[in-house]
């Protein structure tokens, strides 16, 4: 091993001078080493593809060893699973999230009018049970999607009609789509687009009625009530067939089935990336993650040394003063994040609403802006987020390339005197005994908010409006309620306000863009509109008003677009009609978040972006991850 | 007695099904249903569903047919020893139950046993030492154990062994051992961590116990049968465990039909404090995500439990009891 950082640094200069290692010079951890000198494990330069990926550390170039300890959270919790070890999608997202860069595709071509993509895969390229991987488990796992009769969940964001894929020969595949997507690739290497290169067909494919007619029946035999379900639960999202071949660095020992305490990961021996020295990655032996049922308990075991790099779930605002603390006596150091979120929480007016006098008032923009002024949101960071953030409206944030002024920071200075004003402006100028103000239709204005029991911040957030709105003679109802009776009174359209916090302030805007204009059933301001730009053929789908319908011309024609100039064009013109409609209510824009790491952890990020879209920590390359001796 | 045994079991299958019919509907009362509860909770973790899955989903799992219906189709599966599927953990209820039952038998029976055999001793003691020192005592830390809730004594309990002793007490394992098969190295680190779920579940337990048969007791030892006994020659401490005792035993032993459902729901709140691997948290979990045919099995076992309870306590009072026997043979 090499022990100096000199040695290190200059080899891993000369390696870039180079280019990749050739076959015969990489090496291996010390385990495989002696599997392959027992003969149960094939030589190494068998298992890697001729073509490996070499990763440039962070850091430096680490040491074998160890083992990465996280926790996860219920039985849903496959997305942390999904963020760590498992993003190795066919395209990836770089580390700075600037652009799509090839992943297990060795390169990739894009025609121009952005219809047909080509992958080129490397040459002895294998799954973690050594059979070779190929353009045929790409084919499959697109034909289970597109197939009407799979009724498992599909990832989101495809539009499965439109999209088949074609074998050129084992190693070039091509996706041919009938619509323009100048999005595709990025959605390739979201966390949903790694479907693709999920599914081995050489073990799914029993599963799958196109390839073997008796699929139904071999699934009811391995225990599930359908193919269907066999699919779903052995083949993408879910963990837990811990036999699945997968193209992971770890690979699965302890299936995720909600009743295992423990799941753990060891390392792929058929890991398909060096580093500029040649070694096999990963560096670290094994992954565990621990599945607890409560959050207390995973902040005990961040601040007792138990975890090594995770922010899973726990690093909130509330928790950080213990988690800090914490540090030397649990041998942990914190390091930041970016949070890709816009705001802590966005409060939405059902603009869809179904009682008609409701509709009317909540579609009053000045009614909005009067409440949103209103709301005291130097007072909603000082008590609920310790001083940390600042006010902001539903806009991307000031470091993204979609920044907007105007979306961004109108009606956002307390100002209740205006706000008044605004509303008596509005003709809303008679007020109860109580002193609420009386709406269009005589009855006093009182807004119900249902919010999320388990999100304490909004019910925090909800309480101090309710005083500052109180100011304006607008009563606003804030209820704790259980997270299923808030989707259900949203699906139903029968909500008056929703509250839920800003994704889509970086990149992820392009791809989310549910704030900015009705865009998925998130868009919970106006389920109706959102419907139909969905065009779900559901019963309460609405024709939106022109600028609205704008706006979703103006985001079809992106989509139809490969240029990224003029997607940034298109989706400024969006953000524009955004502003003028002001159709949401944001407050506080998130500060940086953070992320736990054990103190001898090298290669660790800083500052990475913590977002859903961009998976972190997966684009980093967790394989980098090391212990230091 | 055969005949009263025939008339119990009787009226317990008559309450179960009456059981299956509120267990269900129940389960059906709360808003939305599993699958509303299922993308509200990917929609937490960031992620959305597009809106065939929701219908394939609620296709897949019937829930759009009308709950008779739905009703109908459980409980034909159960005659068939079939209990159904979890939709959330994908797999059949009877695997999970099978995989859980046995650690929450032994956590819980422990408990029970801990909590029987330091109370009993204790409340003797106070009622024959009314108003003495231990009795004072006894009483303080009884009212404490009664007065904090169990959730808070895990939590207390888990910063004191963090902060002083730099230990987590959660869970009843540590990682090495939780995927191991079972070993003596295994059963130590179980031990070592099973006392403190025990000492929660069982102080509550016990201060109530110790504060029943202390004023049973109490009853008992100034009725005139006891000066009579005295009187007659007997020891203090023979008279005191021959007759008085057993009749204060009475209450405690007819509280043995709560005790027995308690294996699933007595440690709800202690379990998912302390992350225990046992059917508690899953119960909760199912009830939250309105899986219902988990919920449902488990509140069924659980109902089904308290059933056999009461008739194991009914037979043990009638043993214990010679005038509850002879009541019973006078019915008849």
């Amino acid at each position: 091993m090499l022990n100096t950082k000199y040695v290190s640094v200059s080899l891993a200069a000369l390696m870039a001078l180079t280019g990749p290692a050739l076959a015969g010079e990489y090496t291996q951890a010390p385990a495989l080493k002696a599997a392959v000198e027992a003969g149960t494990l094939p030589p190494l330069e068998d298992r890697l593809p001729e073509n490996p990926v070499v990763v440039t550390p962070i850091e430096s170039v680490g040491t074998y060893g160890g083992t990465w300890r996280s926790a996860l959270k219920g039985t849903y919790d496959t997305g942390w699973v999904r963020r760590t070890v498992g993003y190795q999608p066919l395209v990836a997202y770089d580390y700075e999230w600037t652009k799509v860069v090839p992943n297990v595709a060795e390169r990739f071509e894009v025609n121009e009018d952005a219809t047909e993509f080509t992958f080129y895969l490397r040459e002895g390229h294998k799954w973690s049970d050594g059979e070779p991987f190929t353009a045929e488990d790409l084919k499959f796992a697109v034909d289970i999607m597109a197939s009407p009769a799979y009724g498992g969940r599909k990832p989101g964001g495809f539009e499965w009609t439109k999209i088949s894929g074609e074998v050129i020969d084992p190693l070039t595949f091509k996706i041919t789509l009938s619509e323009p997507n100048g999005l595709f690739l990025e959605r390739l290497a979201t966390v949903e687009g790694q479907f693709i290169v999920n599914a081995a067909k050489h073990y799914c494919g029993k599963y799958f009625p196109e390839v073997s007619p008796d699929a139904n029946e071999t699934a009811k035999a391995a225990g599930f009530d359908s193919w269907t379900q066999a699919i779903e639960q052995s083949c993408f999202f879910n963990f837990v067939d811990e036999d699945r071949p997968l193209l992971f660095a770890w690979r699965q020992v302890t299936p995720y089935d909600g009743l295992n305490q423990l799941i753990e990961w060891e390392r792929n021996p058929y890991f398909f990336k060096v580093d500029p020295e040649g070694q096999q990655l990963p560096y670290i032996d094994k992954v565990q993650m621990v599945q607890t049922e409560n959050v207390e308990d995973i902040v005990l075991k961040v601040v007792n040394g138990e975890i090594d790099f995770s922010n899973r779930h726990f690093a909130t605002v509330t928790n950080k003063p213990v988690i800090y603390d914490g540090q030397d006596s649990g041998g942990y150091t914190l390091k930041s994040t970016t949070d890709a979120r816009m705001n802590h929480a966005i409060f939405q007016l059902n603009l869809t609403h179904d009682d008609p006098e409701k509709r009317k008032l909540y579609n009053e923009k000045d009614f909005r802006a009067a409440l949103s002024m209103a709301m005291d949101r130097e007072e909603i960071i000082d008590v609920v987020f310790a001083g940390q953030g600042e006010p902001y409206q539903a806009a991307p944030r000031p470091s993204s390339q979609f920044y907007n002024e105007t979306l961004a920071k109108q009606f956002t200075d307390y100002d209740p005197d205006a706000a008044n004003a605004l509303l008596d402006d509005l003709g809303l100028t008679e007020r109860n005994s109580e002193g609420i103000r009386l709406g269009f239709d005589g009855e006093p204005i009182r807004i119900q908010l249902f919010s999320p029991s388990d999100q304490i911040e909004f019910n925090d957030i909800a309480q101090l409006i309710t005083e500052h709105w109180k100011e304006i003679g607008i009563d606003l109802d804030a209820r704790n309620a259980e997270r299923s009776l808030v989707y259900e009174r949203i699906q139903n359209n029968t909500h008056d306000m929703h509250v839920w916090w800003g994704d889509g302030g970086l990149n992820d805007a392009l791809l989310d863009p549910r704030y900015y204009f009705p865009f998925n059933l998130e868009s919970a301001f106006a389920q109706k509109w959102a419907q139909h730009f969905m065009k779900t053929g559901s019963t309460i789908t609405e024709q939106p008003p022109a600028e609205v319908q704008q706006q979703m011309d103006l985001y079809l024609e992106l989509i139809a677009t490969p240029d990224k100039g003029q997607q940034k064009a298109l989706f400024g013109e969006i953000l524009d009609i955004a502003a003028e409609q002001f159709y949401v209510m944001g407050t506080v824009l998130p500060a940086d978040g953070y992320i736990v790491a054990n103190e001898k952890l090298g290669n660790v990020p800083d500052g990475q972006v913590y977002t859903w879209m961009y998976p972190q920590p997966g684009p980093m390359e967790t394989a980098q991850l090391y212990f230091k001796k | 007695m055969l005949t009263y045994l025939a008339r119990r079991l009787v009226t317990m299958i008559l309450t179960l099904v009456a059981l299956s019919v509120v267990v269900f509907v129940v389960i059906q009362l709360p808003p939305g249903d599993f699958v509303t509860s299922y993308i509200a909770s990917l929609s937490a973790a960031g992620e959305n569903v597009d809106q065939d899955t929701i219908i394939a989903l609620r296709d897949r799992y019937k829930l759009d047919q009308p709950v008779l219906a739905q009703y109908g189709a459980w409980v034909a599966e159960i005659l068939r020893g079939n209990f159904g599927y979890s939709f959330e953990m994908q797999t059949p209820v009877a695997e999970i139950f099978s995989q859980r039952i046995g650690i929450s038998l032994a956590v819980e029976l422990t408990a029970v046993v801990v909590m029987w055999a330091v109370s009993i001793p204790i409340g003797i003691y106070s009622a024959v030492n009314q108003y003495s020192l231990g009795d004072y005592a006894a009483t303080i830390l009884g009212f404490l154990g009664l007065a904090i809730p169990n959730f808070l004594f895990a939590l207390v309990l888990m910063y004191i062994c963090y902060n002083w002793f730099g230990v987590t007490i959660t869970g009843l394992f540590s990682p090495e051992y939780m995927n191991a098969r079972w070993s003596l190295d295994r059963f130590l680190d179980f031990a070592s961590h099973v006392w403190a779920p025990i000492l929660v579940i069982s102080t509550a337990g016990a201060a109530q116990l110790v504060r029943v048969l202390r004023a049973n007791l109490l009853d008992e030892l100034n009725k005139p049968y006891v000066l009579t006994a005295r009187a007659k020659g007997l020891t203090r401490r023979r008279m005191i465990w021959r007759y008085p005792v057993r009749v204060a035993m009475n209450p405690l032993v007819s509280t043995i039909g709560w005790v027995l459902p308690t294996v699933i729901s007595s440690s709800f709140v202690t379990a998912i404090v302390l992350n225990l691997p046992t059917l508690s948290p899953i119960l909760l979990r199912a009830l939250l995500s309105q899986d219902m045919y988990l919920a449902g099995a488990l509140i069924m076992f659980m109902g089904l439990l308290t059933l056999v309870g009461t008739l194991i306590s009914d037979l043990l009072l009638a043993w214990i009891d010679p005038r509850i026997r002879l009541g019973m043979v006078g019915a008849n």
